[in-house]
């Protein structure tokens, strides 16, 4: 069956667009994300498929239908919510080879790309101009433009320019039967506010490929910001660090792209291999960073009064070039797999970062449970940060849980990867207690967390996901086994 | 053997997709298994077992112009000296391709440009200098070029590929040109071994080691060596671990210093297009900007210095028909076509035949001097 559905796609979509070599699929196989090594196999996807067009895209969904072949989406394959994961099989459409910018109106602020536009190109057109894409991901330099709509995903700069769902303004969408549908924007996709019927630019918001395949957005763009200013500080205790994050929030700075906190285990973290861009003394426990961007007289203002409020919590500044280094660092410091430790020995490790979303209040007995936690299953801790989470940087943070997991060890013990899953349930679970979300930022996809939707949720809410998605994918092709929605095809949750 | 090291196992842990970007394969085939990512998850996959090391995987190995760029995106190079070493990805892409020839894997086209220089001392596979009138004592006006061997000069002008290359024997010639109007007592070699640039980056070891072996044994003998091309300027200071090597947009770039070439000023605009062999991977950046920003004036590429992109050349693809959707040289002949640039000023011959292939005004560094010098 899927031979046939192979030699349909190469009629319809030309051959050099159907990859079925092992070098094309294997890579395929996983995103960024902790993957179970030990189940690679099981991973590979029959084929690959490279549309050009939105008319090949269709043409793609057709025939999946047709064969009932599972069809998963990838763009940039750097999600952190298995997102691009071929739970099974199935064919997955890399869409990098939709390339085009399609118009940047300057007068409007805006910009159209396909779907194999990457944050970066995108960017590097608009500098020409003067003009960004404020979306920035921790993952910058290797994220999509249309494929954060999927992810739902979550920016640095949120507290200034919001995130990705304030930045897209419409998107072009190939529906699970073939039908390609416009969302949001007005019939020009230019426009940001509407009240139009359903907001179904929400719907596709973090829909990981279950409900289609984006192929084409509208977004919004800036004048480049005149000055960026971040600014370090270390704290001696994390007490003091807590009450300066709190004067943070109460200061009606608008100009702030956000603020954060490294905790304790993450400043040790750091600390390892002597190559973060801050020299971390010993009687420096936690480090509180903000970051302003806009005019230059409004961030020296609020430079200003965010200044005050360190210094009064006891806070000391690392000085401006180092704050610039670190800053500028932010892309990278992250994810490294060099740091891991095992018995004290130097040990390459996946960076694995679960994003729960909680409330300020929550932040200093929820550190505590899951670094108990991370010590219980004995993986290797890198650490706590916290950052703002929406525009107006308050109340609330994504929080980030760092955790240095060796992939390689699920090949020798598959017992180490249900340790993990098992870990990442107990510390989600733990969010949820605390009244949080289980991702401000990667998505919910994952073994150990896709199984706590249904409390977030509550049971009748995600009886009516079931039901969305069984009305728009009949034949469940579109990334079938994300989000339990399988159960909309025969499991017992829904009648 | 690389396979059997930590290296493909930190690649493969990360996965992080940071040397996508201005990747010269990924820009050409819009292919991210083509990017280094690819290559050592597919190098970790074959230790693992789960995939065979066969033909086909060695001719996907081709691919790869071993630039370097990947090394100054991948987030486990980039923070630090340390770091950057372990995944020093070029060296790595060779090991793999050394891996495949050993075991008789030799990807078609790689074979083919083996053979060109294990017959010819070409890749080219052309059987005589096309500037072989230099050695012959002829009546060309450069006839009267020393033979650094027999007259024993104190520098040795190192040629190279270029010089079986109709285009870029005339600037060898300018080069020529310019160090006999500035005095320089050097001299050429009649017979030439190839540096063996090409067939260590093809991973061909052994022929690699006997072009080291014929070819060190006469550089030792010289104060200075200047070569022509970054490829070879790269490979006997590096992979050879010789110290008199100089690049001749350095050399120039001292004769100017020093007063012995006075250029005059040109009214034109030029973009300099950074050799990956001579600035990513050596760092020399500075020098022939010098040089060419005293006759012109000089343009960037968005992309410049340690980020620059590789026009596509390296690798032997100068030489090679691989299937691609796209030329990643268009990318940048697209980009001087937006700034209104007259001429694309390169230091590497390769990238003077990958830019002129899309119809650019092309000049070597040697071809700037040569115009702003007043004779």
């Amino acid at each position: 069956m899927i031979n046939d559905a192979i030699d349909e796609l190469k009629n319809e979509i030309g051959e050099d667009n159907v990859l079925t070599s092992m070098f094309e699929r294997v890579p395929r196989a996983m995103a960024h994300c902790i993957f179970p090594m030990h189940k690679w196999r099981d991973h590979i996807p029959d084929a690959v498929v490279t549309p050009e067009s939105t008319e090949d895209v269709v043409k793609i969904v057709k025939i999946a239908n047709k064969y009932k072949i599972p069809l998963v989406p990838r763009s940039g394959g750097s999600g952190l919510a298995d997102g691009a994961l071929p739970l099974k099989r199935g064919i997955v459409v890399d869409l990098l080879k939709m390339n085009r910018i399609i118009e940047i109106d300057l007068d409007n602020y805006t910009a159209t790309v396909e779907a194999g536009i990457s944050l970066d190109e995108l960017g590097r057109e608009l500098i020409k101009y003067g003009y960004v894409y404020p979306d920035y991901p921790a993952s910058r330099h290797a994220a999509f433009v249309c494929a954060r709509i999927a992810t739902n995903g979550w920016s640095y700069l949120s507290g200034y320019y919001g995130h990705t769902e304030d930045l897209i303004l419409s998107f072009e969408v190939v529906l699970p039967t073939g039908e390609v549908a416009h969302i949001g924007g007005g019939t020009g996709g230019k426009i940001r506010k509407s009240s139009s019927g359903y907001n179904l630019k929400s719907l596709f918001l973090g829909s990981q490929g279950t409900l289609g395949i984006i192929t084409k957005a509208t977004v919004e763009i800036f004048p480049a910001p005149e000055v960026e200013y971040p600014a370090y500080w270390g704290f001696r205790r994390f007490e003091d660090a807590y009450k300066a994050l709190g004067m943070l929030q109460k200061s009606g700075v608008s100009c702030a792209g956000g603020w954060g906190l490294f905790d304790e285990k993450r400043v040790e973290f750091y600390r390892r291999d002597l190559d973060f861009y801050i020299d971390l003394s010993e009687d420096i426990k936690v480090v509180v960073f903000w970051w302003l961007y806009g005019n230059e007289d409004e961030v020296e203002v609020a430079r200003k009064r965010l200044f005050k409020i360190c210094e009064e919590a006891n806070g000391t500044f690392f000085g401006e070039e180092v704050s610039q280094k670190a800053w500028a660092a932010r892309h990278e410091t992250s994810v490294p797999p060099v740091h891991g430790r095992k018995d004290g020995n130097v040990v390459p490790m996946v960076w694995v970062m679960e994003d729960p979303a909680v409330n300020y209040t929550e932040i200093p007995e929820l550190r505590l449970k899951w670094h108990n936690i991370i010590e219980k299953y004995g993986f290797d801790d890198w650490g706590l940060i916290f950052v703002s989470n929406r525009r107006s940087k308050r109340g609330e943070y994504l929080a980030g849980i760092m955790i240095g997991v060796d992939e390689t060890e699920f090949l020798e013990n598959e017992s180490r990867w249900e340790d993990y899953v098992s870990c990442r349930r107990d510390l989600l679970n733990a969010a949820l207690d605390a009244g949080g979300s289980l991702s401000a930022g990667h998505g919910a996809v994952e073994k150990g967390k896709v199984e706590l939707i249904r409390r977030e949720f509550g049971d009748e809410t995600f009886k009516l996901m079931l039901r969305i998605k069984k009305l728009l994918d009949p034949n469940n092709i579109m990334n079938p086994g994300k989000y339990l929605l399988d159960l909309a095809y025969g499991g017992d949750l829904i009648e | 053997m690389l396979l059997h090291t930590d290296h493909p196992r930190i690649c493969m842990e990360c996965r992080c997709h940071y040397c996508r970007e201005g990747c010269t394969q990924y820009i050409e085939t819009r292919d991210s298994a083509y990017t280094a990512y690819g290559m050592y998850v597919l190098a970790f996959a074959c230790r693992i077992g789960l995939i065979e090391p066969t033909k086909e995987l060695a001719e996907y190995y081709q691919y790869c112009t071993t630039c370097g760029l990947c090394k100054y995106r991948c987030t486990v190079s980039l923070l630090g000296t340390f770091y950057r070493k372990i995944l020093d990805i070029p060296r790595h892409v060779s090991e793999i391709r050394a891996y495949f020839i050993e075991r008789g894997l030799a990807p078609t086209q790689a074979a083919r440009l083996l053979e060109n220089l294990r017959k010819y001392n070409n890749p080219q596979g052309v059987s005589r200098p096309l500037i072989s009138d230099i050695n012959s004592g002829s009546n060309s006006p450069n006839s009267k070029v020393k033979d650094a061997l027999q007259e024993k000069t104190e520098i040795l002008f190192y040629m190279g590929d270029s010089a079986y290359d109709q285009r870029n024997s005339k600037a060898l010639e300018s080069a020529i040109n310019i160090l006999k109007n500035a005095g320089v007592n050097f001299g050429i070699l009649k017979n030439e071994p190839n540096s063996g640039d090409l067939a260590l980056r093809l991973g061909e070891l052994g022929l690699f080691e006997m072009f080291k072996e014929k070819n060190l044994e006469i550089l030792e003998r010289f104060d200075r060596v200047i070569t022509f091309s970054p490829h070879d300027f790269h490979t006997f200071k590096n992979d050879y671990g010789l110290d008199n090597i100089i690049h001749i947009s350095v050399f120039l770039k001292e004769l100017i210093d020093d007063g012995k070439i006075k250029l005059r000023r040109i009214n034109e605009r030029a973009i300099y297009k950074d050799p990956c062999y001579l600035g990513r991977h050596n760092g020399i950046f500075d020098e022939p900007r010098d040089v060419v920003s005293s006759v012109m004036e000089l343009e960037e590429f968005y992309a410049n210095r340690y980020m620059a992109i590789c026009c596509g050349g390296g690798s032997g693809h100068a030489w090679m028909d691989l299937e691609k959707r796209d030329r990643v040289s268009k990318l940048l002949a697209k980009e001087v076509g937006e700034k209104g640039v007259d001429t694309v000023i390169t230091a590497c011959p390769i990238c003077t035949t990958m830019l002129e292939g899309e119809n650019l005004k092309t000049l070597n560094i040697v071809e700037v001097v040569e115009k702003g010098m007043e004779v």
